[in-house]
């Protein structure tokens, strides 16, 4: 499919190829119903994926809202009704001489033979037959089908034969096109986040500009579908089961099929031109408002047409969230690369689980000091390194400790080296402030000791294990690239066995649980 | 406190006792050890206050005798000085101070000394024949300025007057030795005064080879009647702790017992007391031990410091050999 694919891709931008827009004489029947068959999961955003599709199509692709109708929560003898009816206004318009096109649409429940209407069902035989007797010249039909639910709502079409994948050698203006929303034994899936199912969502947003990977500010049958499939299989990949759109073209005559020209602004729409490449999740308003659009744009022109209005515009690269708040004014251009962002980390979006990664990674390397452990030991270096994961709940991290110090006895003639290595792990909780992130938590390690003695007294090594554990206290400000500025301390205590000792000799063995404190600085980098 | 394996272990919290206890299991308890996270295992620890492992110990008393008035709270160092002249030594300039033995304390009190070197090249006199001992003592001084090691302009307070230090790093032969009789490798304390090399003299008291004449000799005592026959001593050169049985010569009985050594306390306070080779021939322990001068079971292992006699005694006196 993908090969087919990149090969109509490729012969689009090779062959030249002349673009030709809908006809004046557009009909649009835009079909939606949230009840399929009996057992079926009832859906939400079945009826609302076809008014966005006609409302995408009135407002970008200048298809008149006279020749377009919406049958939304009909049965299946309406929907025949109303195809019908739009069939004999084409066919009178035809006889005129008038250039004409036919755009169905059908958001639902359906199976691998009919189309499920609240209990009723139109064979998809029988609907592609009157899409295809239509006497439009240009016959479009869209099925964002479902077929039977769960708690997700998981839709789906079970197609009876493969639809047939045969590009022809230019995209015509006359003949039929059948786009569905996923392959044969797959499901269809609706979001509640951006309230409509992903192959219509994808879909629209193509129709608003984010498709028009030529640059030309139009936006043509083979690039919705090319970017509604690449997009619907992401967006797939991230739930229960892949979704892979199909089409079958078989249309005549050289030229593309334009469906929208976002980039010609009109009546109460704007346009916002969207940074790098990269996926961009606009809202409503302000953060946390609707998803008005989850966009990975293409080419680079990059616009987005949108209703006038404001709205929280996120973008994410790969190593963090830039968030906009951004005004489209009817008729402008709203430019993010002008406009002023806030940098958001990957952490910090997973602490407050508002990014699409359960988790983060993190790699440490902190300098630090520590006070003494034993007596007539001085403050010590350290080094620490550390690798880390930080979820919604908290973060965790693995820490390496390494410390190595000299010392002498107190009557100045038994000079000592004493190292340790230790392995433990940190369980912080951080609280983000708008500069800075503080955290708080518990450590706790096992240590390996080592003193060595440089000296021609009769005294051995001696290698010890012990433990160690502490609070935590800590701030990281952001740096950029993924890095942070970490400072961090408190307190600590060692547990490990010590040697009483009575006129500079051993004289018995205690367990020794120093209370001292800890102070590192260093930096984080997250990925 | 618990005492584990011989050491003694302070537990100062409960939760230092629970992990104690998957400590003190050693290996057996090391898979244990680990899931606690207790993880105290293997050796243990030292701190600044740790020096090694004593190659000798000296125990005894550092004060003035007879004088109550000392200010208790005086710090007084007592360090070990030996004498690289071998027995001429007459001064305490002549001494030169071990560092790492010095340690301050108030007066009176008991002390114990830790040698964790042995003594260097500048500390060992070297004999005629070559070979080397090093003779040394306790010294008392006041470290002013806190060094730990004494400065020419600090005051010395008084020595190990009646008592010295002898290390050998070989064994030494009967004329290469200070106290004129072979002498082993390593540590020995003793009573002085020595005799000097060139004395003429006899040679001393040597045990004598009569019978069993049943005194307890050397034994703990309260009274004569506990010596069967002998006498019950208190002091005999020095204080006796626990007093010690003896034998006065002439015997009453005429009986000298078998491998008793004569101890020459003055006209009419001559002793037979238990003779000896080595500390384990004796029959009581610290401070008792086998002096390497006397040859006899003798309280000299208690090395008393007396700081009522700031001048330095010679090691060695010639003339008649002392008692």
């Amino acid at each position: 499919m993908r090969a087919w694919l990149a090969i109509a891709l490729g012969a689009a931008l090779v062959l030249p190829l002349t673009a030709h827009a809908l006809p004046d004489e557009t009909w649009v029947l835009a079909i939606g119903h949230n009840v399929g068959a009996q057992g079926e999961v009832g859906l939400l955003y079945a009826e609302q994926d076809a008014r966005s599709l006609a409302d995408a199509l009135r407002a970008h692709g200048r298809v008149s809202s006279r020749r377009t109708t919406l049958v939304l929560g009909e049965d299946a003898a309406s929907v025949r009704g109303a195809l019908q009816d739009v069939n004999a206004k084409i066919r009178a318009r035809a006889g005129e001489g008038k250039h004409t096109a036919l755009i169905v649409f059908y958001s639902g429940h359906a199976d691998a033979s009919a189309l499920h209407l609240g209990g009723t069902e139109l064979p998809l035989e029988e609907l592609k037959a009157l899409v295809e007797g239509s006497a439009a010249g240009v016959r479009v039909l869209i099925i964002d089908s479902c077929r039977s639910g769960s708690v997700t709502r998981v839709k789906g079409v079970q197609a009876a034969e493969s639809f047939r994948i045969d590009l022809q050698d230019s995209i015509a203006t006359e003949g039929l096109a059948i786009i569905t929303s996923s392959s044969a034994g797959e499901s269809s899936q609706e979001s509640d986040r951006i309230q409509g199912s992903f192959f219509t969502h994808h879909f629209v947003n193509a129709l608003r500009g984010v498709a028009d990977s030529d640059d030309d500010g139009r936006v043509t049958l083979s690039e919705a579908y090319s970017y509604s499939y690449s997009q619907t299989l992401r967006s797939s990949g991230q739930t229960v089961a892949l979704q892979h759109p199909t089409y079958l073209w078989d249309l005549k005559g050289r030229g593309d099929l334009v469906l929208s020209t976002p980039a010609a602004a009109q009546g109460s729409t704007g346009r916002l031109r969207l940074a790098e490449p990269a996926i961009y999740l606009v809202m409503a308003e302000r953060e946390g408002g609707a998803v008005v659009a989850e966009v990975s744009p293409q080419g680079t022109r990059r616009e987005l047409a949108l209703h006038a209005g404001d709205y929280f515009v996120q973008q994410r690269s790969p190593s963090e969230f830039r968030e906009y708040q951004v005004r489209v004014a009817a008729g402008a251009v709203a430019d993010l690369s002008t406009l002023p962002f806030q940098t958001v980390r990957y952490d910090r979006l997973v602490r407050r689980r508002g990014g699409p990664a359960e988790h983060v990674h993190s790699f440490t390397l902190l300098a630090a000091g520590r006070g003494p452990m034993l007596q007539g030991q001085s403050a010590t270096p350290q080094l620490l390194l550390g690798w880390g994961m930080d979820f919604e709940w908290g973060s965790f991290s693995l820490r390496l400790r390494g410390m190595s110090a000299g010392a002498t006895s107190a009557d100045g003639l038994l000079p000592r080296r004493h190292s340790e290595l230790g392995l433990g792990f940190a369980l912080q909780r951080f609280v983000d402030l708008r500069h800075l992130s503080l955290a708080f938590g518990l450590y706790a390690e096992g240590v390996g000791h080592q003193q060595r003695f440089d000296t021609q007294r009769p005294v051995t090594d001696r290698r010890a294990w012990g433990a160690g554990f502490g609070g935590l206290l800590a701030a990281e400000r952001h740096l950029g690239t993924g890095f942070a500025l970490r400072l961090e301390g408190g307190p600590v205590a060692g547990i490990f066995k010590r040697a009483v000792i009575d006129r500079g000799a051993e004289a018995g063995t205690e367990l020794a649980t120093p209370l001292t404190w800890w102070a590192a600085g260093g930096l984080v980098w997250r990925q | 406190m618990a005492p584990v394996n011989g050491a003694v272990v302070r537990l100062s919290t409960l939760a230092e006792a629970l992990l104690w206890g998957a400590v003190k299991g050693g290996r057996r308890l090391a898979p244990v050890c680990l899931a606690v996270g207790a993880l105290a295992c293997g050796d243990t620890l030292v701190d600044s206050g740790y020096s090694g492992t004593p190659l000798f110990t000296l125990q005894g008393v550092v004060g003035r005798p007879g004088d109550d008035s000392s200010d208790p709270g005086a710090l007084v160092t007592t360090a070990m000085f030996w004498s690289p002249k071998g027995l001429t030594a007459r001064s305490y300039d002549e001494l030169v101070e071990q560092l790492g033995t010095a340690s301050a304390a108030p007066i009176p009190r008991p002390y114990v000394m830790n040698l964790f070197d042995e003594p260097g090249p500048q500390h060992l006199y070297t004999t005629p024949s070559g070979a080397r001992y090093a003779l040394g003592r306790v010294v008392a001084y006041l470290d002013t300025n806190h060094n730990g090691r004494r400065d020419p302009s600090e005051q010395i307070l008084g020595a190990s007057q009646g008592f010295a230090v002898l290390y050998a790093p070989q064994a030494l032969a009967a004329e290469d030795s200070p106290t004129g009789r072979p002498l082993a490798a390593g540590w020995q304390s003793f009573m002085l005064p020595l005799q000097c090399p060139g004395s003429t003299s006899g040679p001393g008291p040597a045990p004598v080879a009569d019978g069993d004449c049943g005194v307890p000799l050397g034994g703990p005592c309260d009274t004569d009647a506990d010596c069967n026959g002998g006498v019950c001593l208190a002091e005999l050169l020095i204080p006796l702790p626990h007093r010690m049985c003896a034998i006065s010569e002439p015997p009453p009985n005429g009986c000298r017992q078998r491998g008793s050594v004569l101890i020459h306390w003055g006209p009419g306070r001559d002793f037979w007391i238990q003779g000896c080779e080595s500390s384990s021939d004796c029959t009581r322990g610290y401070p008792y031990q086998c002096d390497a001068r006397l040859l006899a079971c003798f309280p000299s292992a208690e090395v008393q410091v007396n700081l009522n006699e700031p001048s330095l005694r010679p090691f060695c006196v010639s003339g008649p050999p002392p008692p």
